[in-house]
């Protein structure tokens, strides 16, 4: 198989970092029913803002925003303010613990 | 809308790949365009039913989590797909691959380094915008592990596989504790390589009573799969075959649930 980008080392997409974050899906499993499932469906919508987050959860504003802040702290969202109006986004990756030793990983890349 | 669908087993050698590949063929056949995501980063393998290799594909999954391609240049055309005589197969809808890559650095690469989960997500959406999908089906690597969680999270349905054996019955039940924590909206259950001396009936009753959630279709073990050995769509070799008719059924249920 051939590759475009040959000798050039390939860089993840960027995204923007929230300090406490990104978790991984396992963090996700570890979270309260609530915030849990609200994650779900922000990842499920990929997406959504406090309007629709609203609209959808039918929840008291200020539990909600408490919660939205209290996730976006902990890092499982990030609000991405480039958009109008402003979406929160799950902040999740896949990483596996390293179980592999380095030596072997370098030996295969 | 189209539908995202899942297919999971807590362990490998379960027919996953086989079934994913039988199933999703038959959809397309149903005339549904439908495209297939292989995510067993750790050990792909798909594409061999498909009679594709490494030198027939340009750009894996993998890339696109690098931003070196688009979702769509990642995804083959694998609909010209011939039946046993080597006639063409009657699929009026359509059937795209996006395999996941066979490169030993590139497969080390990805494991070590994790992607971003939004990524992947992503790119099921723009393959469904980009190639006008009803369906998405996606392989998972065996049990549970980030990748396995969130194609669960982000899947309309869940297809767990399993055998009628002690350690795929624990394996399950905690992949269905964990699909129910993830909020999905279906979960069908698929019992494959069942030994022929147990009743149709007696199986599917007793999966059914132990999980409570519905089997969708029951699949024995048999030679002509043997045989195949992952060489091809099973259906298309062996039409008439009780294995095939049942895919069918599965698939029409599919597209009923919708
Ligand atoms: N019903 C069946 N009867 C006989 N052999 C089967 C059956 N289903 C799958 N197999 C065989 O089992 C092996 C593993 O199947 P595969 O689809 O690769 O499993 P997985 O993707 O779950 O690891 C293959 O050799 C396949 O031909
Ligand atoms: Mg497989």
């Amino acid at each position: 198989m051939t590759s475009p980008a040959q000798g050039e080392a390939p860089h993840p997409r960027h995204q923007p970092v929230a300090a406490a974050g990104p978790k991984t899906m396992t963090d996700l499993l570890t979270l309260a029913d609530p915030e849990r499932t609200l994650v779900n469906w922000l990842l499920r919508q990929r997406g959504a803002s406090l309007a629709d987050i609203v609209a959808h959860t039918q929840a008291e504003p200020a539990a909600l925003q408490a919660m939205l802040d209290n996730l976006t702290a902990t890092g499982f969202l990030i609000l991405h303010e480039d958009a109008d109006p402003a979406v929160f986004k799950p902040n999740l990756v896949s990483r596996r613990p390293r179980t592999m030793p380095e030596k072997l990983w370098k030996a295969v890349e | 809308m189209a539908q995202v669908i899942s297919i999971h087993s807590f362990r490998g050698g379960t027919g996953k790949s086989n079934l994913t590949a039988n199933i999703a063929t038959s959809v397309a056949s149903q005339g549904k365009r439908v495209a297939i995501v292989d995510t067993d980063i750790q050990s792909p393998g798909i594409h061999v039913l498909f009679g594709l290799d490494d030198k027939d594909f340009t750009h894996s999954l993998n890339d696109y989590l690098w931003d070196r391609c688009s979702a769509k240049d990642a995804a083959y055309d694998v609909t010209a797909l011939t039946t046993a005589d080597g006639t063409p197969a009657q699929i009026s809808g359509s059937v795209h691959l996006v395999p996941s890559s066979l490169k030993a650095g590139e497969i080390a690469k990805i494991l070590r380094e994790g992607y971003d989960v939004g990524l992947l997500n992503d790119c099921f959406h723009d393959l469904i915008d980009q190639l006008d999908l009803d369906y998405l089906f996606i392989d998972t690597h065996p049990g549970l592990n980030e990748e396995t969680l969130l194609s669960i999270a982000i899947s309309d349905r869940m297809v767990i596989i399993l055998r009628p054996d002690r350690q795929d019955f624990l394996g399950t039940a905690v992949t269905l504790e964990v699909a129910q924590k993830l909020d999905v909206p279906g979960i069908t259950l698929l019992v494959n390589k069942a030994p022929d001396i147990y009743p149709r009936e007696t199986l599917i009753d007793k999966v059914q009573a132990q999980y409570g959630v519905p089997v969708g279709g029951l699949f024995y073990e048999n030679d002509e799969m043997l045989q195949l050995a992952s060489g091809g769509i099973f259906w298309l070799h062996h039409p008439d075959h009780a294995f095939s008719q049942e895919v069918h059924a599965v698939a029409r249920q599919l597209i009923a649930a919708e």
